[in-house]
């Protein structure tokens, strides 16, 4: 019976010793799947829908809903001969195996009945997407364009376009902030900006 | 009587080892990018010393896109090391 007890005693330690062994190729198994590289890549052909100024100044109108939402404005200038434009994509994310981040997913257009455009004013109407996914608009005017942007009638930002792209406006968790000097090369550097915002965000940085 | 309590404390020990490493907190985090013509580059990498639950957190994400005409692209890879 003695001698049983100690067997016993050995059984039980070799038991929770192959536990714990199991314990430790169950986190080094986990750390070798967040070890796989994750590729994405997005191809969207925005479209583009025609804007017109009134004395080099146009009121871009943002939706109520988007209040809850990351977005970001940006402006291109409009070639010699160039329709003045404006792009709007709506932007669905998805959780990654790269360290529990979340990436782009897709760009999408945003419904035609979703806007409504008029000399000198772009109003963007409440939509679903703009209540669920972040956003990025673009516009593409002369240089020289006076941009002044609203939100529930209320003017939140203001900005003249130059011969160069950049971004003029961008709301995230930090809140709104008027930006008018970071360059951009189009619509692909809206996504970027969204995509650096959602890393910062998850490491609480600014 | 003595044994099974080793056994036990041992066990636990072997146990919570890979639990411990789950537990504490400090993230840094940087990104830097360069532009060309139609398109742009970034990278950012960001590390941890044992944080949200993640003892081996290192990693780098390199994106960056392109804007040809009506198409508009955007890459992303990321690596965890």
């Amino acid at each position: 019976m003695r001698k049983l007890k100690s067997n016993f005693g050995i059984i039980a330690f070799v038991l929770v010793a192959v536990l714990a062994t199991s314990a430790v190729f169950i986190s080094s198994a986990s750390s070798q799947e967040r070890r796989k590289d994750n590729d994405v890549s997005i191809s969207w052909s925005p479209k583009k829908r025609d804007i017109k100024t009134a004395d080099s100044k146009l009121t871009l109108n943002l939706p109520d809903s988007l209040a809850n939402q990351d977005w970001v404005v940006g402006v291109m200038p409009a070639k010699e001969g160039e329709n003045e434009t404006l792009v709007v994509g709506a932007v669905s994310w998805k959780d990654s195996n790269m360290g529990a981040q979340t990436v782009i997913e897709n760009v999408t257009d945003i419904p035609d009945d979703s806007m409504t455009l008029s000399k000198g004013q772009a109003n963007l109407a409440n939509a679903n997407e703009f209540s669920s996914k972040s956003m990025l608009i673009l516009l593409t005017v002369k240089p020289g364009t006076q941009i002044s942007l609203t939100q529930k009638g209320e003017q939140i930002s203001m900005a003249t376009s130059t011969n160069e792209g950049s971004i003029i406006a961008k709301e995230t968790q930090r809140g709104l902030q008027s930006i008018g000097i970071k360059k951009i090369t189009g619509v692909s550097s809206l996504m970027g900006e969204l995509q650096t915002r959602k890393f910062m965000q998850r490491f609480g940085g600014k | 009587m003595k044994k099974y309590l080793l056994s036990f404390v041992l066990g636990q020990l072997f146990l919570l080892v890979p639990l411990v490493q789950v537990v504490s907190a400090n993230c840094s985090f940087s990104v830097s990018g360069s532009s060309s013509g139609s398109c742009w580059n970034a990278s950012a990498s960001y590390s941890c010393d044992g944080t949200n639950g993640d003892p081996s957190f290192n990693c780098s994400a390199n994106y960056g896109g392109c804007d040809w005409g009506n198409v508009s692209v955007f890459y992303f890879t990321g690596t965890c090391v």
